[in-house]
């Protein structure tokens, strides 16, 4: 395939899946990028291309948290500050749910948020564990327990939100 | 009788098991409450998972990405390019030495230099020149004239509707956003710039705006629609009404500048 094409397949998919992981667009913008300008200078088979892609992008994220330790903070702290488009009134419960989907997805574990994400963008077992680095036939469970993780922090935070309100 | 795991449950649910185990399996589940119960728990947080994560979509900022992979590919085209040079050069060397030697041939040598001399040119004014891979296609209606008139219509996709501007790079540009009867999105352009747009399934890409003015009809059955200004929601359409940024209803026409 021809790079081009390679970056408008993959492109929105990894652009999607590092707004998700990190809560940051303009974070998400330049590591895509970035990632996509170091695909340049590689040969690579076809179906190599994607874990590559997610991979060097992660190391970017983590370097970025490295240098950046107290933006970081800032991120995993307070990912509803994202949230750019106020919203009509009727929007208000939707805002209230993306802001909690935020939150929960923000305080998973690190790898639970990866392992969600990116079998969101369609990865098979094989791919998931190969970006992870954990054995393929460990994939299933892995995510099944960040799920019920996810839905669990997720549900607490509905119920005190409702008798809040 | 020895139960699923779980990871085999969701890699049922992923379509990660091939067909004789997903058979002894189904076979499992359909006898065992209790391998059923899992499953159900299973799918249910794999819905919820689903339906919040797309909840935190955003729309796919691409244009500074594909400029930036343009721009790269073009310094590695010079790369290239220098390197081919300095091998006629070394060429063109060579040609001199054996011009020393066959000192009675100094036409032909003199011919030789100049038509290497000529490629090395040629090498890098091209490289120089090259727009490979232009990451859009310009659509220039009229080059003749200052002002370049456009003209697009996008389909919605699902009731929705993106029309994205970048901001000129000199310039400013008025923009006004209509409600409109018709099916589909309809987009007018009047600037002095070199227009390029990208079309993708619900959207329109404008980008290379110079002074002037851009027209966006948006449908009035169109459920969702938004127009967007390098990356944030400039206006949107809810309820047969359009809203500005601050979320505030502004009818069913708004008019603002972008650029400088
Ligand atoms: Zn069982």
């Amino acid at each position: 395939m021809e790079f081009d094409a390679v970056f408008e397949t993959l492109y929105p998919s990894l652009f999607r899946y590092l707004q998700r992981l990190t809560g940051d667009e303009d974070v998400a913008e330049d590591i895509a990028q970035e990632s996509f300008v170091r695909l340049l200078k590689q040969t690579l088979p076809e179906d190599e291309i994607r874990p590559w892609l997610f991979t060097v992008a992660m190391n970017l994220v983590r370097d970025r948290a490295r240098k950046n330790e107290r933006r970081h903070r800032l991120l995993i702290s307070a990912p509803e500050l994202v949230t750019r488009i106020p919203l009509p009134d009727e929007d208000m419960e939707r805002t209230e749910r993306i802001a909690s989907v935020r939150a929960v997805l923000g305080r998973l574990p690190e790898r639970d948020r990866q392992i969600l994400l990116m079998r969101e963008e369609g990865f098979k077992y094989d791919e998931i564990a190969g970006v992870i680095g954990v054995a393929p036939a460990s994939v299933g469970t892995l995510i099944a327990r960040a799920l019920k993780k996810f839905v669990t922090e997720y549900e607490a935070r509905e119920v005190s939100d409702g008798s809040r309100g | 009788m020895v139960h699923a795991a779980e990871g085999t449950l969701q890699a049922y649910l992923d379509g990660e098991i091939d067909s004789a185990a997903e058979r002894a399996l189904r076979d499992h589940v359909d006898a065992c409450a209790s391998c059923a119960a899992e499953l159900e728990t299973l799918q249910r947080v794999n819905g919820v998972v689903r339906e919040s994560l797309a909840l935190i979509e955003t729309p796919v900022p691409m244009l500074r990405a594909r400029a930036a992979i343009a721009r790269e590919q073009n310094a590695r085209h010079r790369r290239v390019a220098r390197i081919g040079a300095w091998g006629l050069a070394k060429a063109a060397m060579l040609t001199l030495l054996l011009a020393g030697v066959a000192a009675a041939a100094i036409p032909d040598v003199r011919r030789a230099l100049e038509t290497t001399f000529s490629r090395v040119v040629a090498m890098f004014s091209g490289a120089q020149e090259r727009t490979a891979d232009a990451p859009v296609q310009p659509q220039i209606v009229d080059p003749g004239a200052d002002v370049v008139r456009g003209e697009s219509f996008v389909a919605p996709v699902d009731g929705r509707v993106r029309i994205v501007l970048n901001v000129p790079a000199e310039g400013s540009v008025e923009v006004i956003v209509r409600i409109i009867d018709g099916a589909q999105a309809h987009v007018e352009t009047a600037t002095t710039g070199t227009e390029s747009r990208r079309v993708g399934p619900g959207r329109l890409e404008l980008s290379g705006l110079g002074a002037g003015s851009v027209t966006i009809g948006v449908p009035r059955g169109v459920a969702n629609a938004a127009i967007e200004v390098d990356g944030a929601v400039r206006v949107f359409k809810r309820d047969g009404s359009l809203h500005g940024s601050d979320g505030a209803a502004r009818g069913s026409e708004v008019r603002f500048m972008i650029g400088s």
